[in-house]
């Protein structure tokens, strides 16, 4: 599904150049449940967003679904992020000052799914999934933090993706709150979605069928 | 996307935040009525010298029979021997014809000699006049007392005059009030009706008083059935070179031979008075570009504000899956909602405020559709256009770097 050769990202500022990723190799297939590891600063988040297609390399070959992702232009790059993968940044990403209701219109719109009432049931249908149907017209904001986690979860489901990339998911969350997270992703996983997971967490490591450890943009 | 989402999404960021909304549409409302108030001020200032240089007559025109063609030689002021033939149906001809004057008036001027209230003979000017109505508006004639003249007198050929208050009326009448007693020519007795105020035309003879009178009745003591002259009187100042050429073409189409009548401006300074409207308009559309260019400068400021304060969101939407193109578009919509709520209430302040303020000044208080419509559309396009910058600027940011903004 997916497939890495010898992809490296370099970032440049006016001052210096950081090699936020040096030669990354990595095939990862249908259906696999994978942590992402390594200290900060390493490129695990630059990684993800490579392989979300938010970025593109600096270097080397992306291939997503078969496809080189140097050869796709932006729109279909927009088509990708918003029909086949679901992305839980590190800091939720909601917009905060709407409700969580239009937090998840939003993707439905790009994807031009009609007519309304249809979203609706969708949205609804996801947020029961996670746990926060009755706090559908509350702001994004207003709402705790585990619960925010859980709605940027279920917008990253919305459309039903293929692969599920989560940044940090637990990282600001008690344990408890951890635990029903990874519950939801082991159950989309057991249903044959791919989910990777950058984690900080030596237990989330442990949990994932596989872990990948990356250092200074070398994985290890 | 879709048409109503975009709708949807532009419409929920423009009253989610209030502040913003109501500063950008602020901005545009000050910028639309900056340019419309200029304009209407610049348009009150000139309309208003457009009147003062009317009172000099400056808009007349008048025509008369070229003499010379007959081999008479021309006495200067002494116009009886001029004598034009004209009727109604002529007068009905040149309006139809003449699109750019609003007042025809045919009359006849003629020295006579009277014996006034006092039992003295004296002479004075007669003017008798075809069309009363349209005299009074041409000679921006003011009634002190009595009435003027009126058509019906003219139709039944009523022995009644009006007379200009000087002081040779002072001489004839005495000090008592004129209104119902007779000036005497000949055998004719006719009545005083009306005083009114001394006329900046003096028809020659400037220590002569005039008297008005029905062209019907005076014709008949004068004996005659012509008329003097023909006074025109054109709607605007500016038109007076093409209502002088209109007319030269409609006397021409009605009576033949092109050199029949002298057609002259009333006024010299018809150049001079164009100088200065021209010179008033320049000023207008100066103030207008300088207030289009502050308010437009304003109106930029503020949507590229928003647009940054917005790149978080920006990078959020990209990221699950807006396309540049639409993007942009939400973007542009937004500036075209806010461009045209504040382009409305530009006009509404300017047209409230402005004209009510240059109304209460007593200049003339004119809002034309076009100044409307151009104030409104500039704000709207410059809206629109310093909208497009940002807006495009938006839909090219790298959602990774959007995301990481703030
Ligand atoms: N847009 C950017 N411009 C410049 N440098 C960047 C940019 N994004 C990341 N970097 C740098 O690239 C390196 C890798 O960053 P990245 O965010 O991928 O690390 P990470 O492993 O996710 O760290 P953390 O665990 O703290 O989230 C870091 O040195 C970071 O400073
Ligand atoms: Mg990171």
């Amino acid at each position: 599904m997916i497939k890495l050769e010898n992809v490296t990202k370099t970032y440049r500022t006016q001052a210096f150049e950081v090699n936020a990723l040096r030669g990354v190799n990595l095939e990862i297939e249908k259906g696999e449940l994978i942590a992402i590891t390594g200290p900060s600063g390493s490129g695990k988040s630059t990684l993800l967003h490579i392989i979300g297609c938010l970025d593109r390399p600096s270097g080397g070959v992306y291939r997503f679904e078969n496809s080189d992702v140097q050869k796709l232009n932006d729109n279909d790059l927009a088509a990708i992020r918003n029909r086949k993968i679901g992305f839980v940044f590190q800091f939720f990403g909601l917009l905060p000052q709407i409700s969580i209701l239009r937090n998840l219109e939003i993707p439905l719109m790009f994807a031009e799914v009609w007519p309304p009432e249809k979203r609706r049931t969708m949205i609804m249908d996801i947020l029961t999934e996670v746990g926060i149907a009755n706090k559908a017209n509350f702001a994004a904001g207003d709402v705790s933090g585990g619960e925010q986690q859980r709605v940027a979860i279920a917008r990253a489901l919305i459309n039903n993706p293929d692969l599920l990339l989560t940044d940090e998911p637990t990282g600001n969350l008690d344990s408890v709150n951890s635990e029903k997270i990874l519950s939801i992703f082991r159950d989309l996983n057991q249903k044959g979605m791919t989910v990777i997971i950058v984690t900080h967490d030596e237990k989330v490591a442990r949990w994932a069928k596989r872990t990948i450890v990356l250092k200074d943009g070398l994985i290890v | 996307m879709y048409f109503n989402d975009y709708l949807e999404l532009s419409w929920g960021s423009i009253t989610l935040n209030k502040l913003r909304t109501f500063l950008s549409i602020l901005g545009i409302a000050i910028g639309t009525a900056a340019v419309l108030s200029g304009i209407i001020l610049g348009i009150g200032n000139r309309e208003s010298i457009m009147q003062k240089l009317g009172g000099f007559g400056v808009n007349n025109l008048w025509f008369y029979t070229n003499v010379e063609e007959k081999g008479i030689q021309p006495e200067q002021m002494t116009l009886t021997y001029r004598p034009l033939s004209i009727t109604r149906e002529d007068v009905d001809f040149i309006r139809r014809n003449v699109s750019t004057i609003s007042e025809v008036a045919p009359f006849l001027i003629s020295p006579v000699f009277l014996r006034g209230a006092d039992g003295k003979y004296h002479t004075i000017k007669a003017l008798g006049l075809m069309l009363p109505d349209s005299s009074l508006k041409i000679y921006r004639i003011k009634l002190l007392e009595g009435r003027f003249i009126s058509d019906l007198d003219q139709q039944l050929k009523e022995k009644v005059c009006v007379i200009e208050r000087s002081r040779f009326s002072d001489e004839i009448f005495g000090v008592g009030d004129p209104i119902g007693k007779y000036l005497e020519i000949g055998q004719t007795r006719f009545r005083v009706i009306g005083l009114v105020n001394t006329l900046i035309y003096s028809f020659g003879y400037p220590e002569l008083l005039i008297a008005f009178f029905p062209a019907s009745s005076l014709q008949e003591v004068v004996g005659t059935k012509d008329f003097s002259a023909v006074n025109v009187l054109v709607k605007n100042i500016p038109d007076v070179p093409r209502a002088a050429d209109q007319l030269k073409k409609a006397l021409i189409k009605r009576f033949g031979l092109p050199s029949k009548f002298v057609i002259t401006e009333y006024s010299g300074y018809v150049n001079t008075a164009l100088d200065i409207l021209n010179t008033l308009t320049f000023s207008i559309i100066g103030i207008a570009i300088i207030s289009l260019t502050v308010g437009g400068i304003g109106i930029m400021n503020i949507i590229f504000d928003a647009v940054a304060e917005r790149t978080r969101e920006i990078g959020v939407i990209k990221a699950l899956g807006a396309r540049k193109r639409e993007v942009l578009f939400l973007f542009l919509i937004e500036s075209i909602v806010l461009a045209v709520i504040g382009g409305a209430l530009g006009v509404i302040l300017s047209v409230t405020v402005t004209k009510t303020a240059i109304c209460l000044a007593g200049l003339p208080c004119i809002v034309p559709l076009w100044a409307v419509v151009l104030s409104f559309s500039l704000s709207v396009l410059i809206g629109i256009a310093s909208g497009s910058y940002p807006a495009r600027r938006a839909a090219e940011l790298d959602p990774v770097e959007a995301l990481r903004y703030g």
